[in-house]
């Protein structure tokens, strides 16, 4: 019954709109694929307590650190150069955008945590807040380039 | 500027667009329309509201696509001008 109803509405939309629709569903997925991988990566992260793999004798073993690390970059690259194709020229653009943002921010945020740590008014820069600054400032600034 | 064209400024120079005109005379969405020129609802309401300047592959598939030139869709004012 479901399947006869979505069948219907697909036979009254014209090729445009089915291509549109196709094109919807492939990022869609591309996208769910993406966010599992870096879910995975970081649970990983997550269960290892943040050892330190050079001091703590329960830290990642050499092979599995390669592996995550060589997963994250495959993630990362490949699946945003896949991403890409499937991306039209203004979305692309505000992407562009967005990063070029993000990266401002991280660029930004470094030096002056550095700053106030220096002169005893924050604590020690941490690279996974760092990290996260520069990831939430790509999802807000992607979010407002699309919507604006 | 008639009924459907939309203005995009870049310094001085004004281009307009009658895509929306040309899309209305098919009886089409814009996500009919983006699909069969590769792009996404967004972008054709970006390019049709003067908020995006379309690369010159899109604007070939566009003018392709309606069986036009380029010039037939966009207009920076300049046109007649020599």
């Amino acid at each position: 019954m479901m399947a006869r109803r979505v069948k219907a509405d697909l036979a009254e939309v014209g090729e445009g709109e089915r291509l549109e629709q196709a094109r919807n569903s492939r990022k869609a997925w591309l996208l769910i694929a993406l966010m599992a991988v870096g879910g995975l990566i970081g649970f990983v992260v997550a269960m290892s307590g943040g050892k330190d793999p050079f001091t703590d004798p329960d830290g990642w073993p050499p092979a599995m650190a390669i592996g995550i690390a060589i997963l994250f970059v495959a993630a990362t690259v490949g699946g945003g150069l896949i991403l890409a194709r499937q991306t039209d020229e203004v979305q692309l653009l505000a992407q562009y955008k967005a990063v070029a943002f993000a990266a401002l921010a991280y660029v930004l945020a470094y030096p002056i945590w550095f700053c106030l740590w220096m002169g005893g008014l924050a604590p020690e820069p941490m690279h996974g807040a760092l990290f996260a600054i520069f990831w939430l400032s790509l999802a807000g600034a992607s979010l407002f380039y699309r919507v604006r | 500027m008639t009924h459907g064209q939309h203005k995009l400024t870049h310094g001085d120079q004004r281009v307009q667009n009658r895509l929306r005109v040309l899309r209305a005379e098919r009886g089409w969405s814009q996500a009919e329309l983006g699909g069969r020129i590769g792009v996404s609802r967004q972008a054709v309401n970006a390019i049709e509201t003067g908020k995006h300047d379309p690369s010159l592959p899109l604007a070939f598939r566009l003018a392709r696509l309606f069986g036009t030139s380029i010039e037939e869709i966009f207009n920076d004012g300049t046109a007649g001008e020599g």
